[in-house]
């Protein structure tokens, strides 16, 4: 009776720190930080790329991406360059650093990690039938 | 241009370091992302607001929960004193009769007041705590309605505060402009109604004032909560060994202390478990 309390524990524990782990950056930060995997990008372009990538599902309003840029800033994650002028608009180019790189690679393998585990398991088994 | 002003009205929710460093980009993003709709426009502008607010608040919050109590009991002395000036004044107006030493008293607690505000927190609490524990030591036994316990029961709150006070000061220059910020509650102490209610009202609307102000800055509710606190013992001491105080009061002034005390300690506690994005 112990064994299976403590083995129900660390299953627990083991889903709690996978969970943990999948959902390390949100959506939105998650594609706010993909949208500059192929080069530096300012504000705005930040915003249309994540929603490109993300096929319209992360739509970032300005306040949401400032404030994760802010942390990504703070992290270490982006690097922002010197600010200028475009079409009467003032901007700032924002670029992934490699630690950047690095904690976007490791999101993007545990959630195909995670992806992996539901969809071998799906088919496999019947599932049960609702009356 | 109308879009421009209303996002740089929006822009003011930010701290004002974070707005002088990213402000005009922000706005540019803003005016970008809003220039389809009229209501993309305003999904934008109050999605800056609320962040602006959540900057704010976690620039209050990084300060940590045991500094912004302890800046909260200067603010609620501040309360407290300009309330008992006030009364003071009153008193002193209907009624030529005031006791000397209550004059000494106000005197001294309004040099206490305008030391806190300079930026001389260790002075204002030390002095303070002399005056209150003096008060609580030398009470007259003479006054009707004084009882050691009632003197116990106004200065208990204050006396605590002065010691934060002196114990955690503020750290910050000082600075004679801050007076200034006196003027205001000064003004709306004067303008209530000539009675002890009036005294109510003037700390209510500071408290609603608190209230507008708790999303990012639970400091001003927590001591507006002390003050009422300060009241609520008074009156409950009042009732319980005089039958002196009038139910409808106690009951107003605890339920006073209650509401603020409760929701600024919830926007206390919730500030340092804010969502992640």
């Amino acid at each position: 009776m112990r064994e299976r309390s403590s083995l129900d524990a660390s299953l627990t524990i083991s889903r709690l720190s996978i969970y943990a782990r999948v959902v390390e950056l949100r959506p939105p930060s998650y594609f706010a930080l993909a949208a500059l995997i192929d080069g530096p990008l300012h504000g705005y372009a930040i915003v249309r790329r994540a929603a490109e990538l993300s096929d319209g599902r992360v739509r970032l309003s300005t306040g949401t991406l400032y404030a994760l840029l802010e942390r990504a800033l703070a992290e270490s994650l982006v690097i922002a360059g010197e600010p200028y002028v475009e079409g009467g608009r003032q901007r700032r180019d924002y670029t992934l650093t490699p630690a950047g790189r690095a904690m976007l690679a490791r999101e993007a393998a545990q959630l195909a990690h995670a992806a992996r585990i539901v969809s071998s398991r799906l088919p496999a088994t019947p599932g049960v039938v609702v009356a | 241009m109308i879009r421009e002003r209303v996002g740089r009205a929006a822009l003011r929710a930010y701290p004002s370091e974070s707005r002088a460093a990213r402000g005009e980009e922000v706005l540019g993003t803003l005016l970008d992302a809003g220039e389809h709709s009229r209501a993309g426009f305003g999904r934008e502008t109050g999605s800056v607001l609320l962040a602006g607010l959540r900057e704010r608040a976690a620039l209050t919050a990084s300060v940590g929960s045991r500094r912004l109590i302890a800046d909260a009991c200067p603010q609620a002395i501040a309360i407290l004193v300009l309330w008992l000036l006030r009364n003071g004044l009153l008193a002193a107006s209907e009624n030529s009769t005031l006791h000397a030493r209550s004059i000494v008293a106000l005197i001294v607690l309004g040099v206490l007041l305008a030391c806190a505000v300079v930026g001389y927190d260790r002075i204002a609490g030390g002095g303070g705590f002399v005056l209150t524990a003096g008060i609580v030591l030398f009470a007259s036994p003479h006054a009707p309605m004084l009882t050691r316990s009632v003197t116990l029961a106004i200065t208990l709150v204050p006396m605590a505060c002065f010691a934060v006070m002196a114990l955690a000061p503020r750290m910050r220059p000082p600075n004679p402009r801050r007076l200034l910020w006196l003027a205001p509650a000064a003004a709306l102490a004067a303008i209530m109604p000539n009675s002890y209610s009036g005294g109510l009202a003037f700390l209510a609307v500071i408290s609603l004032a608190a209230l507008a102000r708790l999303p990012t800055d639970p400091r001003l509710a927590l001591a507006c909560g002390l003050a009422w606190a300060t009241l609520a013992l008074t009156q409950v001491t009042l009732a319980a060994s005089l039958q002196h105080a009038a139910a409808s009061v106690w009951i107003a002034t605890t339920a006073g202390t209650a509401v603020m005390l409760i929701t600024a300690a919830t926007r206390l506690h919730r500030m340092h478990h804010a969502p992640r994005t």
